[in-house]
């Protein structure tokens, strides 16, 4: 009896983390669709202003780095994020200097 | 290589291997996160065809030497460090031009708002001509 509910809780919990990975990499697909990729596109502000702070990117890093640990798929979403993330704001910055 | 000293250099790449790993992983994120602090001159270099080479090389290394994540990891700082690289030299040169001021005499602004340069910056500008390398021509030729 206790097994049975152990099983269907387990199932349960790995129904949503394939629910909620799959979601997590749609949503990184789509922002790097619409956001990304573009480079006129432009980014949050808060975005923009955090840049700068080395903090800000490192944790970005580690974010990438516990995205690929979860998932391969949503690892790479993360990296192409932070791939066109910083190469808009490294080219930005770079035209305005 | 035989003998004692074979063993002695396997314990030793195993004592530091792991070290060895950690010291890649911290170097690859903080190259990550300060990839605008690199050098130009750096970047340029890993834009050219060797250095794109030893890029890609370095990333099939540690794919098959570590783990998928600093593989990934290696991956991401390869193409930042292309993307960031300055394409071509422009016009004007970013280099560091400075000339020493050693004349007594100073300009009349510079006795006027009491400054007292020790050296300029930018002396000179260093530009060069738009170069055309196509090989098409301005002239319509019409053939009937």
């Amino acid at each position: 009896m206790k097994s049975k509910a152990l099983q269907r809780i387990l199932n349960l919990s790995t129904e949503f983390d394939i629910l909620l990975r799959n979601i997590m990499i749609v949503a990184f697909l789509t922002w790097n669709v619409v956001e990304g990729s573009v480079f006129e596109n432009e980014y949050p502000y808060a975005f923009v202003k955090l840049y700068t702070i080395p903090i800000w990117r490192l944790l970005l890093v580690i974010l990438m780095i516990l995205a690929a640990l979860w998932n391969h798929s949503l690892g790479i979403m993360v990296a192409f994020t932070i791939f066109f993330y910083v190469m808009d704001m490294e080219v930005t910055m770079d035209k305005w200097k | 290589m035989k003998g004692g000293a074979r063993v002695h250099m396997l314990d030793l790449i195993k004592k530091y291997a792991q070290p060895l790993s950690i010291y890649i992983g911290i170097a690859l994120v903080l190259g990550i996160a300060y990839i605008g602090r690199i050098p130009k001159s750096a970047a340029f270099y890993a834009n050219t065809l060797l250095g794109r080479l030893a890029l890609f090389w370095l990333t099939i290394i540690v794919a098959d030497t570590y783990s998928w994540v600093y593989a990934l990891l290696m991956a991401l700082f390869a193409v930042l460090l292309i993307a960031v690289s300055p394409r071509t030299l422009e016009g004007f040169q970013d280099g560091t031009d400075l000339k020493i001021v050693t004349q007594k005499k100073r300009w009349f602004s510079e006795e006027v708002l009491k400054e007292n340069p020790m050296g300029i910056e930018d002396d000179t500008v260093k530009t060069s001509a738009i170069q055309d390398n196509s090989n098409s021509s301005n002239s319509t030729n019409s053939s009937k």
